[in-house]
């Protein structure tokens, strides 16, 4: 989302009328922005805009253009005048060589009012938004601007071999070949992640050999500085995607006639074709009465619509919606319907009620998750809320436990939090170690998911899941847990296991009138030796089925590691598979 | 009637039946603690100017001095004593001090000794003083001007002046000081004794000054009132437990039950609770049950397929980067997804499918499309719903998903988090309808009062727009976001009615509700926190 800083009075004499603060901040809102700051005393207003795919928005000069239609001043597509020479005088020559690096180019020239130390900023501001957001890092697009009135025409677009060329980039130590401002100018540096793998490299220099710029990195200290005062200056987008090259020129050009420059096209001659920039060309779209009301819920008629096209800054004509060549955000009728609907003001549209009945329900899943985490509450337990990422060493390093398939993060923020908890009790240790201060005893549960690497495919082994064996393939499978520690100066075996008891029973998996899991003694790394247990399914004839839970007294080794000074006793439970079962 | 009580009551004070307990002094008595009773009958004659030292309560009563001190406090508390307490200095002496007071300061011995002129050592020898003790002696005695001294072959000789003569006879006033019996009030002091202690107290180790206080009581006459009537009252006893016993054998007839200081704080518990922000999120799932939506699940895991792509966010997004998401390393990939629905996204993002859209215009990449991440957001979960052949139309679904993004964790963000994310499928649905959803979601779930409803985007729905709430003191909130799902999106998925799709910022719902400023504070990992942390 890109924000952009403008001051209050320029937008105020873009549009032809004074704004209030308030009436700014509504207005904003219908261009999907939001005012983050209001300088009241500088003037400057700073706004995040919302849509990533409508670049013209991006600027003060854009966002005059569409209010000035909201608030009626003006309406429909402004006109844009382009004076075309189509002489060599106004030519750039592309050369063959680019087609494999970056291929598109367009350019125009903006003649007028001298810039100011604002209008520079403004201008600069537009292009570092556009080439960083819509033109992926200047991958897609990038843009440039020269001092237009001492360039020998025609100009020239090809790609070189790096050291062929040489000159002083701006904010460079002098003369440099394009190898080495890759390697050492700041924006190379930056950028060079775009030429990747290129021999050749794309310079764009006029018919006396002097370069303007080395397209996407860095303009010539030269020609490619703009300074205050300069009164002429041309506009250069290169890139690998024509329509969004073109966008870029339609939306300058538009944003500095606003402004009252003149626009002089230029000429851009590939070896198979020319074409006369910048591309203005209009698109057409259709788009229903009936459609637009039946998704926009009100009533509207053709003239009704027009106008608030007109209000939206779209032509209207022969039947169809004619849309800028400054906008190719328009994909789809609905798009346009949208705009009606800002235009028509979403306050005016009123609100209507759901009214069909449907029933509300959660899944057994959650309600046997909320009935185990109930029981814990009844025992007197605290219940914890934790984060899904953790460390590999929190769950198997300090647990003393081997990895048991866990879901790891290829570039993590930080090592806490790179990989998904595959266990509970690690998590809740580390909550008891830190509140070593506070008032004992601490039983604790935590309910959530946990994520284990299974293999789907292949016969299991016993040997954990390493690597997709022949045929079959991983798959992390989610299964909610519910983990339990109960800690104070005296705590045994028998406490966790009544615990567990308390929670079986509740599943109705745990009576006298019959089993369907048995409490078996087995040891587990995060237990005492002979004083840990698992919890395992009964199948059908009285076959042992799968784990799904542990009860046991946590090793001294395991709490020394935690730091813990008192005993601590534990069971972790699969809530998914005991609430299925009955 | 109070009054009426009152007058018998104070009839009978004044009439003949003195050993008569009032009611007020019955219910006075009943009130107190074991320790109060066990105190209260040693304390008889203690009263105005004659006061009972601590000490002698102590050794009356027998109890422990801290249960004693504790009791008098309970019983100035009820006005039946007053305490007062005196700042005391005693003099006492040191172990030197004791041999000093036996033998005489070392100074006196040596002069005792000296019946003729005789040499240090010999004379200290006589005086049984050692080296020390006899040099500084001399020193002291030379300096009162009792003392000649003259070399010798056999070192210094001493002889007593006429003064010494004079000195040897008497006891001085600091061995007259030390020779009386201590420890000693030092306020007690004659003015002769206070110059002696002073010079003592100037040499190392003699003597020393102990400050202390002294704690003495006296009845009020509250108290001796009480005490007045203690035998009748104290007869019956009280009863400090219902116990079993007493249940059974009826005994508790008998024995009034001692009344309590119900005012009286009482140590901390330790709590059994949900915790707050699960609890508060479990309120929010009651919620959308009770407006009809029916709850959403799905895997933790995601491909960008059901994450991304068949929500028609296209591949080239800026919110897909691999600095925006968590990639997973196993399993990289999803080698399942359901290849014609692929195909028909693909279809989608490329060129709009059969919808008349341009679509994305950009080459679909059907291997990227596997690619696992660490799920982004809820839409994910209203994705597969729309997928599934369960989808119930008309249908309203709500999912409360945790997602997970990469970012720096600070008081905002946590690379973990939770999403309310939902969809409403009906025929005829609106923008009017999503409108009346926003109000309805910030009025039921928010709790909101001013509510505003502003244009939107999101790459997947068209119209869209953003739901803000005005706090009292934060000023207008962003509380969701919501849209009608994009025709390109539904037509993949072979839903043809209209979808509202929305979703809610619940973590910051949260800490408005819960009072908190910091994220953090929703998954706490502070016992105290968890244990005192106020409802929603």
């Amino acid at each position: 989302m890109p924000t952009i800083t403008f001051s209050h009075d320029d937008l105020c004499a873009l549009v032809g009328k004074e704004l209030s603060q308030e009436e700014l901040v509504a207005l904003l809102a219908c261009c999907k922005g939001e005012a983050e700051g209001v300088d009241s005393e500088t003037g400057e207003v700073s706004v995040s805009l919302d849509d990533t795919n409508l670049p013209y928005l991006w600027s003060v000069e854009g966002i005059a253009r569409l209010l000035k239609g909201l608030l009626g001043i003006e309406q429909g597509i402004p006109a844009l005048p382009v004076e075309r020479k189509g002489d060599s005088s106004r030519q750039v020559i592309v050369d063959p060589s680019v087609a494999s690096v970056r291929p598109y180019l367009v350019s125009f020239i903006a003649k007028g009012k001298a810039l100011d130390d604002y209008l520079l900023k403004q201008l600069i501001q537009l292009q570092e938004k556009f080439c960083e957001g819509y033109g992926r890092r200047r991958q897609k697009v990038s843009i440039g601007l020269y001092r237009s009135s001492t360039l020998s025409w025609p100009l020239h677009y090809k790609a070189v071999a790096p050291e062929s060329v040489r000159f002083v980039p701006l904010e460079g130590d002098g003369e440099m070949d394009l190898s080495e401002i890759l390697a050492t100018h700041p924006k190379g540096k930056e950028y060079a992640w775009v030429l990747a793998g290129h021999k050749h490299y794309p310079i764009f220099m006029d018919a006396s050999g002097k370069v303007l710029s080395f397209p996407p990195i860095i303009n010539s200290d030269d020609l490619g500085r703009l300074e205050t005062g300069d009164t002429e200056f041309l506009f250069e987008a290169t890139g690998l995607d024509e329509e969004a090259v073109n966008l870029s020129s339609a939306v300058f050009a538009q944003a500095l006639a606003d402004r009252g420059y003149v626009i002089e096209g230029v000429q851009v001659q590939y070896t198979d074709r020319i074409v006369a920039t910048p591309v203005l060309e209009a698109q057409r779209i259709i788009v229903s009465v009936a459609d637009a009301s039946a998704l926009l819920g009100v009533a509207l008629d053709d003239a009704r619509m027009k106008r608030l096209l007109g209000k939206a800054r779209l032509g209207y004509a022969d039947g169809s919606i004619v849309v800028p060549a400054w906008r190719h955000d328009i994909m789809h009728p609905v798009d346009v319907i949208e705009d009606i609907g800002i235009a028509y003001g979403f306050e005016n549209m009123g609100s209507l009620p759901l009214t069909s009945y449907t029933v509300g329900r959660s899944t057994p899943l959650v309600a046997a998750c909320d009935k185990a985490r109930e029981l814990c509450v009844g025992l007197g337990m605290q219940e914890v809320f934790s984060a899904m990422l953790t460390s590999k060493e929190l769950l198997y390093d300090k647990t003393c436990t081997p990895d048991i398939g866990t879901v790891e993060i290829k570039e993590y923020m930080s090592e806490t939090y790179s990989v998904v908890r595959s266990w509970l009790l690690p998590g809740l240790l580390s909550v008891l170690s830190k509140n070593k201060h506070r008032g004992y005893p601490q039983h604790l549960f935590e309910q959530g998911a946990v994520t284990v690497l299974e293999q789907v495919g292949v016969a299991k082994t016993s040997k954990g899941v390493k690597g997709a064996g022949e045929g079959g393939h991983t798959v992390a499978v989610d299964h909610e847990k519910i983990g339990i520690v109960l800690c104070d100066s005296v705590v045994d075996y028998t406490a966790a296991r009544q615990v567990a008891d308390v929670l079986l029973r509740g599943f109705g998996l745990f009576g006298d009138d019959g089993s369907a899991v048995s409490v078996m003694e087995q040891d587990h790394p995060l237990f005492i030796s002979g004083r840990g247990a698992a919890v395992m399914l009964i199948g059908e004839n009285g076959k042992q089925g799968r784990e799904v839970g542990i009860i046991g007294e946590v090793s001294p080794e395991v709490l020394a590691k935690f730091g813990m000074e008192l005993p601590v006793v534990a069971v972790e439970l699969d809530v998914g598979a005991l609430g299925s079962l009955r | 009637m109070n009054e009426t009580a009152d007058s018998v009551d104070a009839e009978g004070a004044r009439g003949k039946r003195m050993d008569e307990a009032s009611a007020a002094q019955r219910k006075l008595y009943a009130s107190l603690h074991p320790m109060e009773r066990g105190v209260l009958p040693h304390l008889a004659g203690a009263s105005g100017q004659k006061q009972l030292p601590l000490s002698d309560v102590v050794a009356k009563s027998g109890m422990e001095e801290v249960s004693v001190s504790r009791a008098l406090l309970w019983l100035a508390n009820k006005g039946l004593v007053v305490t007062s307490e005196e700042e005391r200095e005693e003099v006492a002496l040191t172990l030197l001090g004791q041999e000093y007071s036996r033998k005489g300061l070392p100074e006196h011995r040596l002069l005792v000794v000296l019946d003729e002129p005789t040499c240090l050592s010999d004379a200290a020898k006589k005086a049984g003083l050692d080296v020390q003790e006899a040099s500084a002696s001399m020193g002291v005695l030379r300096g009162k001007a009792a003392l000649t001294i003259t070399a010798s072959d056999k070192g210094p000789m001493l002889s007593l002046t006429v003064a010494g003569e004079a000195m040897r006879g008497k006891q001085g006033l600091e061995d007259k000081f030390l020779s009386g019996t201590f420890p000693r009030d030092r306020p007690k002091l004659a003015p002769e004794e206070q110059h002696a202690l002073s010079q003592l107290l100037s040499r190392k180790k003699i003597l020393e000054v102990r400050k202390s206080k002294e704690v003495s009581v006296a009845l009020t006459s509250a108290g001796k009132e009480l005490l007045s009537h203690w035998d009748a009252l104290d007869k019956a006893g009280l009863a400090e437990k219902l116990t079993a016993e007493m249940l059974r054998d009826g005994s508790w007839k008998d024995v009034p039950f001692r009344r309590f200081d119900v005012t009286a704080p009482v140590p901390k518990r330790t709590v059994g609770r949900r915790q707050h922000y699960r609890a508060f999120l479990d309120s929010v799932r009651e919620q959308f049950m009770a407006l009809g939506f029916s709850e959403m699940q799905g895997p933790i895991v995601e491909s960008e397929f059901w994450d991304m792509d068949v929500l028609y966010m296209p591949q080239f997004h800026s919110a897909r980067d691999i600095h925006d998401a968590y990639f997973v390393k196993e399993p990289a990939s999803d080698p399942s997804l359901p290849a014609a629905l692929v195909a028909k996204v693909k279809a989608a993002h490329e060129h709009g499918g059969a919808t008349g859209s341009k679509g994305w215009r950009y080459d679909f990449d059907d291997q990227r499309t596997r690619r696992n991440i660490l799920r982004t957001q809820g839409t994910a979960l209203s994705a597969r719903m729309l997928a599934s052949p369960g989808l119930q139309v008309p249908g309203k679904y709500f999912a409360i998903a945790r997602c997970f993004r990469y970012d720096v964790i600070d008081a905002t963000h946590l690379p973990d988090f939770n999403q309310v994310e939902g969809i409403v499928a009906e025929e005829g649905l609106t923008m009017r309808h999503l409108f009346g959803l926003l109000e309805l979601l910030a009025r039921e779930i928010a709790g909101a009062k001013e509510t505003r409803i502003v244009p939107a985007y999101f790459p997947f729905t068209e119209p869209s727009a953003a739901l803000y709430a005005k706090h009292p003191d934060m000023g207008w909130i962003e509380l969701g976001g919501s849209g009608m799902f994009r025709p390109e999106m539904r037509d993949a998925l072979g839903v043809s009615v209209p979808v509202i799709a929305w979703g809610i910022g619940v973590d910051r719902l949260a800490m408005f509700k819960l009072g908190i400023n910091d994220i953090r504070e929703l998954f706490s990992a502070d016992v105290a926190t968890l244990r005192n942390a106020r409802f929603a």
